[in-house]
């Protein structure tokens, strides 16, 4: 059995500039395993964060149907779907998304004129949904980085803006027909009348006594 | 000219004389081969990879804007393919005819032709659920290399408004 002779080896490699071109490289596949590790750690954050994004913009806006007539419905809808495990919208590749502030946080917009709002008065139009993922990290975790939590908001209201305003002239037939009876009229019995009175009132309740503008008129006046 | 002695070139005829085994000169252009396979092959890994990420992201992007168009379409005469235009337009550098789209209304489905996507929306309460499930084929080449075949999805809803 040959002896193996260290100090002869040890000297042949200290004099050996062959393969100097493989450490070099060994030591800079460290950094480029690394860089392209880091690239899909970073990658994973952004699709997340896309689907964060996605899903709270899904979730205000089911909210938002019903954020002025029903608060409870609407927060149930906007966490219906949000990206919330086991959601309609729920995001894939985080270990957990939660919703800051634990749930959609109903507002109210002074902002917005339709529907109108006073704040402190239980009642909003607006809806703000926060998501918060937890994506964990498999290469940059040996620089420390251990999770990135990406966050996406996104703000909704039920009809936005400021309402534009309408200018209706109403013109109110006075004749002496408008007595007779009116067959067509849903108030069983009416006259023509008020059948009409019944209309016009029917027509100002759904119009916005802050910006629409009425003007009335009987004929023959 | 004075030559240290390790820097000497030698002269033609012993090189010419020496084996071709026992020859150091081509040592480093042979490592720079093997090294540059493996840069080469980590790059256009790196490469490839981002343009999937990108793909899967658009996707995703994609399914919300058609879930969101498909969410405001009731009454629309055009549900269907008002919703693919918005899918199209949200994902420009996908190849649009290799996007396998199923869109549903409320559970009924509302792929093919508008006639079916009216339909599928019916005469039903606000609280139906509008719902794309797109998927898009990705091939893993790596440097001519076949990888892997995939394709890769997403689903997104939306409320009926």
């Amino acid at each position: 059995m040959r002896r193996l002779n260290i100090a002869g080896l040890a000297a042949g490699f200290r004099r050996a500039d062959g393969g100097v071109m493989a450490p070099i490289f060994a030591l800079s596949l460290v950094i480029l395993v690394g860089m392209a590790g880091a690239a899909m750690d970073v990658g994973r954050v952004m699709w997340v964060k896309r689907q964060l994004q996605s899903s709270a913009d899904a979730a205000v806006l089911a909210g938002t149907l019903s954020v002025a007539s029903n608060s409870s419905a609407a927060t149930t809808a906007a966490n219906d779907y949000s990206g919330l495990s086991g959601k309609k919208n729920t995001v894939l590749g985080a270990t957990s998304v939660t919703m800051v502030g634990g749930a959609p946080q109903l507002k109210c917009f002074s902002s917005v004129k339709v529907p109108a709002c006073t704040p402190g008065s239980g009642k909003y139009n607006g809806i703000v949904v926060t998501q918060e993922a937890r994506v964990p990290m498999y290469f940059l975790r040996v620089v420390g980085v251990t999770e990135m939590t990406p966050r996406a908001t996104a703000t909704a209201s039920a009809r936005g803006g400021s309402g534009r305003s309408l200018d209706v002239m109403v013109v109110l037939d006075a004749t002496a027909s408008m007595n007779n009876l009116d067959p067509n009229c849903s108030i069983a019995g009416a006259s023509k009348m008020e059948c009409a009175k019944a209309g016009v009132r029917a027509l100002l309740q759904g119009l916005n006594a802050n910006l629409d503008r009425v003007g009335f008129m009987v004929f023959p006046g | 000219m004075n030559w240290p002695a390790k820097m000497r070139p030698r002269a033609p005829s012993a090189r010419r004389s020496s084996s071709i085994s026992g020859d150091e000169n081509g040592a480093t252009a042979v490592e720079f081969a093997l090294v540059l396979l493996v840069t080469a092959l980590l790059l256009f890994g790196i490469i490839k990879f981002g343009l999937v990420l990108n793909n899967q992201i658009q996707l995703t992007h994609a399914a919300s804007a058609a879930a969101r168009q498909l969410s405001i379409s009731r009454g629309s005469a055009t549900p269907y393919s008002s919703t693919i235009a918005a899918m199209r337009n949200a994902a420009p550098t996908l190849k649009s005819t290799d996007i396998t789209t199923t869109l549903t209304v409320g559970g009924a489905a509302c792929t093919g032709d508008d006639q079916t996507c009216r339909d599928a929306f019916g005469t039903g309460t606000t609280t139906v659920q509008a719902q794309a499930v797109l998927r898009y084929p990705c091939n893993l080449n790596v440097l001519f290399i076949r990888v892997a075949n995939c394709s890769f999805g997403t689903t997104a809803a939306a409320l009926v408004q």
